[in-house]
């Protein structure tokens, strides 16, 4: 199975935020996609190498490996709205 | 209104950095050169956002983000610092005793400066400015 989007989630040591940010692109995501979305995890904390080859330069970072082009968030991410406009899916309009 | 930028590193190049980079009509940039002087710029005015860097004289930022978990809670701090496992390593233990922190690459470009403090502060979700600067 084809997965349309593909992710990297960059994080430092801030589990509240991270929970905030997950839900905001499962939300963002879930339901308006035809196939799963992929997202990787990555604590710079435990892994700068990965943080360094991705030239992330700062947490929390997200980037849209696919669909191309590839695209970078920084900041809160945990707006729906501007999630979903960014990644490309439609808002929910109604109930 | 201005919101109040605390920059805390030895390197008076970083400081400078920052405070050439942000437009000083809509950041205040307060700069100290060690964590001692950090906190005390901290004592006079609660800063919106701490840049703390790690390796300073007197007091590092691991023992200055601790003094300014109890001197100011809540307050957001980004650790500026090269993404190299040597140089996080000290933030382990901050980890354990859960600290809350973000992080922020060393060194940065004034565009990227711009980006950093937009995202943080303002919570938008901007477009990072051209990676570089580290291979």
């Amino acid at each position: 199975m084809t997965t349309e989007y593909r992710l990297q989630l960059f994080v430092a040591n801030h589990p509240e935020r991270l929970k905030r940010v997950l839900a905001a692109i499962d939300n963002a995501l879930t339901g308006r996609l035809s196939t799963p979305y992929d997202i990787e995890v990555i604590d710079v904390m435990a892994d700068p190498g990965r943080a360094a080859i991705e030239r992330v330069i700062m947490t929390p970072t997200l980037v849209i490996k696919s669909p191309t082009p590839e695209r970078r968030l920084i900041g809160d991410l945990a707006d729906v709205d501007k999630l979903c406009v960014v990644l490309g899916v439609r808002k929910e309009t109604g109930a | 209104m201005r919101r109040r930028i605390l920059v805390i590193d030895d390197e008076e190049g970083v400081r400078d950095a920052f405070d050439l980079a942000l437009d000083a009509n809509a950041y205040e940039v307060v700069t100290a050169a060690d964590g001692l002087e950090g906190l005390a710029r901290a004592a006079e005015a609660t800063p919106d956002l701490v840049i703390l860097d790690l390796k300073m004289p007197r007091l590092d930022g691991v023992e200055t983000l601790r003094r300014l978990r109890l001197q100011c809670p809540g307050i957001m701090v980004y650790i500026l610092t090269a993404f190299y496992e040597e140089y996080l390593r000290p933030l382990a233990g901050l980890s354990a005793e859960g600290a809350e922190f973000e992080l922020v690459r060393k060194p940065l470009d004034a565009d990227q400066i711009r980006g950093v403090i937009a995202a943080a502060l303002d919570g938008t979700i901007n477009e990072a400015p051209d990676p570089g600067g580290q291979p």
